[in-house]
């Protein structure tokens, strides 16, 4: 007894110590347990914290008296904590309680066992093994006599239970708890009585009750019941999307294996033209549509029916599907000429280019000239047609978005707006520069749009996106209207300041203004005539006072003077009427020209209206001279690229390309850039003298006075030189006055 | 390198100052006193708007004084000026008085010395240009008009009044007769701001300076802008009397057109004959509106431009010549007195210890803008009149005494012509200071028709293109002919409406009509 007890005392300590270690981990977990919460339920869960540790020092008390041997004191301890569980008082579901509880009992059943009171002792080991069937008995401490009774209990308590379905792979429920997927192999169970349900994709869900008695080993094998069905689908060539009523179920790949050299055969198609199958899980029954797509190829369209087969359920195989290529060819011109074409991000080719082979359905396309600009647009192929695209470049315009960021992921205010508005633009590209601002711009905000972009993002952005001109908005402070304050970039001329305008964005019409002003092109030309005409009292004609030596009214002989009473039939009251008569004429019409000397007959003559270059002001506050800056260098390059070096527009494209420099104060840029290419004859209107001028007032604002005077008295001796078009004021007179000033 | 004129001097120590007063910008008030200084402008505002306008004034002055740091000084400062000088444009120039020149001059110069950065400092700088212009301000001087205008367009360029500004450049340039740099500052100003104010005015005057420097085409062509850009516009009419004027003295007659000038049949002036009793003067303003005075009532008559009656002024009893100056201020005389708009001044001269009154002052023109020229008939002495009645400057008296000058006409560059009956010449007296009793007057020659048709040379009148038109009583003709001595045209009597009677008076309009008083039917004939 001594020896049993010194056992029973040496075996119940070891045990005590591990549970100890075990219950001060589960204490650990007990703030972890009990959480945080609201001040009430801290309260409660404080309370309960309370009682717990009130049990667990029962608990500890009974495993020292059953260390000490103190048997009785032991059994009643453990008995109350026991009770404790029983009666609810115990708070039950913690690990710690759990803990609690399972060492009571294993406690209780082991003073149970030193007191000989072996009936008792089992009893509280099948509690013990009921409560946890996996609670583990320390072998190596307690006695052989108490690990022999605990192993009887344990062998009359729990039952084996194995489930196999078919198929396989099911998952499987016991009592509602999931346990894993069949086959499910021996697992323990106390004996009672279970509900086990399987459960798999394609198949009916089956339930089961089962009684399964301690000590016995349950061996269940399911059959599932179908409830849907696969197919399998081939097509040639692979790589096409399967989709079933309107899902994707993937796509067709690889080729097909020898095994299918059969269905290859029958369909009259090489092995290697097969793609590998496609499943098509889990069909239900009933019938279904089968759509089959691929680039280039025409879409099929299949509809089936699906029916499940109990005794064969496997899938269905379906006969091949031959996919046929569907090809149209493309035809791009391009004005100017010799631009690269890029379809769908891919090199196709310079214009003018004709290409088959091009699959059917739209494609992104992108015309892109070195100098003159670019086309960006979408072309749709159809099959075995042709499609035509004949464009002429344009000018693009990168819209970098707002310059400070809008709140998380949405964009910035008046982004959208703004954006949208840009996108109906006609004459220009519109294309957003990757990847916008920089963070650390837009989290300054309007201190970006004060001090403007940085040059060398503008470039890159231009670079990138082949932009001319870069457009970078902020909202503006002030009014209850939303506005924003835009920022427009030459990009092509980083010495250029920007445009800024204020822009309402609440009000349609005035951004329909506002897009309407960059999309209106400055009109480098203009019809021209060549008379100047005055009104005077009495007078109920226009009289001439100029008629520009050479000009088409000079050439139809119009005289200083003379009353011009019609053009085209037109009567004219006034130098308005003549002026706008003018204007609806097209340059190079011919007309029809009344005309009176003074105190003399009316003659009529017939009159070829020639083309002026039209300048814009040099100083106009109601100008873009960005936006201008731009447009005249693209025009001009554009000109060149159409082999028009001498055209006039491309003279008034740098004519016009000189103004907007010489606003912005670059005057070397428009001596090298914009008048430094230009020559013209000498003679009456827009003429060498008139580039005289110009270069001579640049190098007067330059300081390179000697130079500026060489120009000036060039132009000094122009006297028909003139300044903004053919009929301007002269520069003979601007040029002289300069040149009093040196 | 050239010499700097004054006017340039002016300019670079404009620029220099406002460098230095940008530099010198004061500290910023307090917090405190910023709110107090807008509570009293707020206050003086108020008084303003009920009328109390000496506590309005204080109010401001307080502002300025007690808290010249605060945002509100300038602004205070500019209230008080521009009270004194509302005058914001060039056609309002004049009608200021010489003490409220005075006080604005002193009130917009602190805020340019001491608010340079201010709002108002270009507003301010601006208005010390027009003062500097103002014909009422007894210290003018068109140099300083000039740089204060320029020192608002390189100083503050991005300013709001430097279109104006450039056009006030020009302005004073075309007033001191520096044509070509007018020119250049009214381009400017057309050019840079073509919607602007003052695009419309620089326009005009660019064809104006044209004309005087004889590129009639020129001047033409920006006459026909003013019309092109705005045809209904305050000046579109007086370009059209320009373009008239210039087409058919400066164009027709190279065209070898002939007649230039007939009988306007239409004119049809709303002039009773039986209320005309006495001797008659005429005056044509710049737009058109004639004046009719009687020497009988010393009342004067004004018809529009279609000869409707316009108004009718008050009389001076005694007055006898009549004249109107661009901006439509009338002059007239009255033997020992004169009256300027609504000014009443009797002229006198040092004689002896004292001052004796001029006594047979019979004509009167404009010279320059606001200052006007006399003719003492009984001393034979033609007179500058600059605003002080007891300093009038001798500009012309005949050296040999026996002279019997008549009549009285102001033309281009400010020179003046008078008929000296005696002798049957036009005299020429340039303008400025060279003149001394007589030196630099000259003769006009007369074309080789003169002798027949200028018998008894009773009126004149000139233009501002060199034109002399002279109105002969026995010989019943206007003689037109340019001041050095070409004959453009004359009209002569012919049977029929246009047949003068007893042409006794004449005047000349903006563009180029020529109003004839016919004593004898007792009307005013109109030749355009």
């Amino acid at each position: 007894m001594t020896r049993s007890a010194g056992r029973s005392s040496g075996s119940a300590r070891a045990p005590l110590r591990a549970a100890a270690l075990a219950l001060a981990a589960a204490c650990s977990l007990l703030p972890a347990v009990l959480g945080g919460g609201l001040p009430a339920r801290a309260q409660e869960e404080e309370d309960i914290g309370g009682i717990i540790e009130r049990y667990r020092g029962l608990l500890t008390l009974a495993n020292q008296k059953l260390e000490d041997l103190d048997l009785p004191e032991a059994l009643a301890r453990y008995t109350e904590v026991i009770d404790g569980y029983k009666t609810g008082r115990l708070p039950s579901g913690t690990p710690l309680t759990r803990q609690i509880v399972g060492q009571a009992y294993d406690g209780r059943a082991r003073t149970y066992a030193n007191l000989g009171r072996a009936a008792e002792a089992e009893a509280d080991f099948e509690s013990l093994i009921r409560y946890d069937p996996a609670w583990p008995i320390d072998r190596a401490q307690v006695s052989p006599k108490i690990v022999a009774l605990y192993d009887k209990v344990r062998a009359k308590v729990i039952a084996r239970l194995a489930i196999q379905t078919e198929p396989p792979g099911a998952a499987v429920f016991l009592n509602g708890e999931p346990i894993g997927r069949s086959p499910v192999f021996d697992r323990e169970l106390p004996a009672g009585r279970y509900t086990v349900k399987v459960e798999a994709q394609g198949f009916e869900p089956l339930t089961e009750t089962l009684e399964l008695q301690g000590g016995s080993r349950v061996d269940k094998a399911l059959r599932l019941v179908p409830n849907a069905r696969s197919i399998v689908v081939f097509t040639s060539p692979a790589g096409a999307r399967v989709s079933v009523d309107g899902q994707a179920r993937g796509t067709t790949f690889g080729s097909a294996g020898p095994e299918h050299q059969d269905l290859a055969s029958g369909a009259g198609l090489a092995l290697g033209d097969l793609s590998a199958p496609l499943l098509v899980e889990h069909l239900a029954p009933g019938n279904h549509l089968l759509k089959i797509e691929k680039e280039c190829h025409e879409p099929q369209l299949l509809s089936f029916g699906v029916s499940i087969d109990p005794n064969d359920n496997s899938p269905v195989r379906f006969e091949p599907v031959r996919l046929t290529a569907s090809l149209g060819s493309i035809a791009v011109e391009s004005l100017p000429p010799g631009a690269d074409v890029l379809v769908d991000g891919q090199p196709a080719g310079k214009t003018p280019l004709r290409k088959d082979g091009i699959c059917t359905g739209p494609h992104a396309v992108v015309l892109k000239h070195p100098e003159a600009g670019q086309w960006i647009g979408s072309l749709q192929v159809m099959k075995g047609q042709r499609a035509q695209l004949k464009e002429r470049l344009r000018m693009t315009l990168a819209f970098a978005g707002m310059t400070s960021a809008g709140p998380a992921g949405q964009p910035a205010a008046g982004e959208t707006e703004l954006s949208e508005a840009l996108a109906r633009l006609k004459s220009m590209n519109v294309v957003r520069p990757g990847a916008g601002l920089p963070e650390a711009w837009l989290a300054r905000g309007r201190q970006t749009a004060q001090g403007g972009l940085p040059a060398e993002w503008v470039q890159g952005a231009a670079e990138a996106t082949g932009a001319d001109v870069v457009l970078a908005a902020s909202p503006a402070e002030g009014g209850f209207e939303r506005r924003a304050e835009v920022l427009i970039y030459a990009a092509r001329h980083p010495g250029m300041p920007p445009d800024r305008l204020l822009v309402r964005l609440d009000d349609p019409a005035a951004l329909s203004q506002f897009i309407a002003r960059l999309d209106r092109p400055t009109p480098l030309t203009r019809p021209w005539l060549g008379v100047r005409a005055i009104e005077i009292h009495r007078a109920v004609n226009p009289v001439a006072i100029r008629v520009q030596p050479d000009s088409p009214a000079a050439k139809a002989g119009v005289k200083l003077g003379e009353s011009i009473i019609s053009l085209g039939g037109r009567p004219l009251a006034s130098p308005r009427d003549l002026a706008s008569a003018i204007s609806e004429l097209p340059e190079g019409a011919q007309a029809s020209l009344a005309v009176q000397p003074p105190r003399g007959m009316p003659r009529q003559v017939n009159v070829a209206l020639g083309s002026s270059p039209v300048m814009a002001a040099m100083d106009d506050p109601g100008l873009l001279y960005a936006v201008l800056a731009a447009e005249m260098s693209f025009r001009a390059r554009w000109e060149a690229a159409m082999s028009r070096p001498a055209s006039l527009e491309r003279t008034a494209a740098l004519l016009n390309l000189a103004v907007a420099f010489m606003h912005a104060g670059l005057n070397d840029a428009a001596l090298r850039d914009a008048l430094g290419p230009l020559t013209l004859p000498g003679g009456a209107g827009i003429s060498s003298g008139t580039i005289s001028y110009l270069r001579g007032l640049c190098l007067h604002r330059l300081k390179r006075l000697q130079e500026a005077r060489q120009h000036l008295e060039a132009a000094a001796g122009q006297p028909d030189a003139t300044l903004w078009s053919h009929d301007g004021p002269p520069v003979a007179e601007r040029a002289r006055r300069l040149l009093a000033t040196l | 390198m050239p010499a700097a004129t004054p006017t340039r001097v002016f300019a670079l120590a404009l620029l220099a100052w406002a460098a230095a007063a940008a530099g010198a910008a004061g500290a910023a008030a307090s917090p405190a006193d910023d709110e107090l200084a807008r509570r009293t402008y707020a206050n003086a505002e108020q008084l303003l708007r009920e009328g109390k306008i000496e506590q309005a004034l204080k109010d401001f002055e307080q502002v300025s004084t007690a808290y010249p740091q605060s945002d509100m000084a300038d602004d205070a400062l500019y209230r008080m000026g521009s009270h004194y000088y509302p005058v914001e444009g060039f056609e309002t120039l004049g009608t200021a008085g010489r003490e409220a020149i005075a006080r604005a001059k002193e009130i917009f110069s602190r805020i340019n010395s001491r608010y340079p950065r201010e709002d108002h400092a270009p507003r301010a700088l601006y208005k010390l240009g027009l003062i500097a212009l103002d014909p009422s301000n007894p210290q003018r001087s068109l140099d300083e008009a000039y740089a204060s205008f320029s020192g608002v367009v390189n100083i503050y360029p991005g300013s709001d009044v430097v279109d104006r500004a450039l056009f006030g450049a020009g302005y004073a340039d075309f007033l001191a007769g520096r044509l070509d740099k007018a020119i250049t500052s009214f381009e400017a100003a057309a050019e840079r701001f073509p919607r602007g104010t003052a695009a419309q005015e620089s326009r005009y005057h660019m064809g104006l300076a044209h004309a005087r420097l004889g590129s009639a085409i020129r001047a033409l062509e920006e006459f026909q802008n003013v019309r092109d850009v705005d045809p209904n516009g305050r000046l579109a009419r007086r370009a059209l009397d320009r373009l008239t004027q210039v087409h058919k003295l400066k164009v027709l007659p190279g065209l070898g057109v002939k007649p230039l000038f007939v009988l306007d049949e239409r004119y049809a002036p709303a002039l009773d004959p039986n209320t005309v009793k006495g001797e008659v003067s005429l005056a044509v303003d710049q737009d058109n509106v004639l004046r009719l005075l009687d020497s009988r009532t010393g009342s004067i008559v004004r018809l529009a431009r279609d000869g409707r009656l316009q108004s009718t002024g008050q009389p001076l009893p005694g007055a006898v010549s009549v004249a109107v100056d661009p901006a439509g201020v009338e002059l007239a005389a009255a033997g020992d007195r004169i009256r300027s708009g609504m000014e009443l001044v009797i002229p006198s001269r040092q004689e002896g210890s004292g001052a004796r009154p001029y006594e047979k002052i019979t004509a009167v023109a404009r010279v320059g803008t606001h200052e006007a020229a006399l003719l003492d008939e009984g001393r034979n002495e033609i007179l500058q009149y600059s605003g002080d009645p007891a300093r009038l400057k001798l500009l012309y008296r005949d050296p040999s005494g026996r002279a019997r000058l008549s009549g009285l006409a102001a033309g281009a560059e400010g020179k003046l012509y008078s008929i000296d009956r005696r002798g049957r010449k036009i005299l020429e007296i340039p303008a400025g200071p060279a003149v001394q009793q007589g030196g630099a007057v000259r003769e006009v020659p007369l074309p080789a028709e003169a002798d027949r048709l200028l018998q008894e040379p009773a009126a004149l009148a000139a233009d501002d293109l060199g034109t002399l038109y002279v109105l002969d009583r026995r010989s019943r003709a206007v003689v037109v002919m340019t001041s050095d001595g070409r004959m453009l045209e004359a009209i002569e009597p012919k049977p029929g409406p246009s047949e003068m009677g007893y042409p006794a008076a004449l005047a000349v309009g903006p563009g180029a009509e020529i109003y004839v008083y016919d004593a004898k039917r007792r009307t005013i004939l109109r030749f355009r």
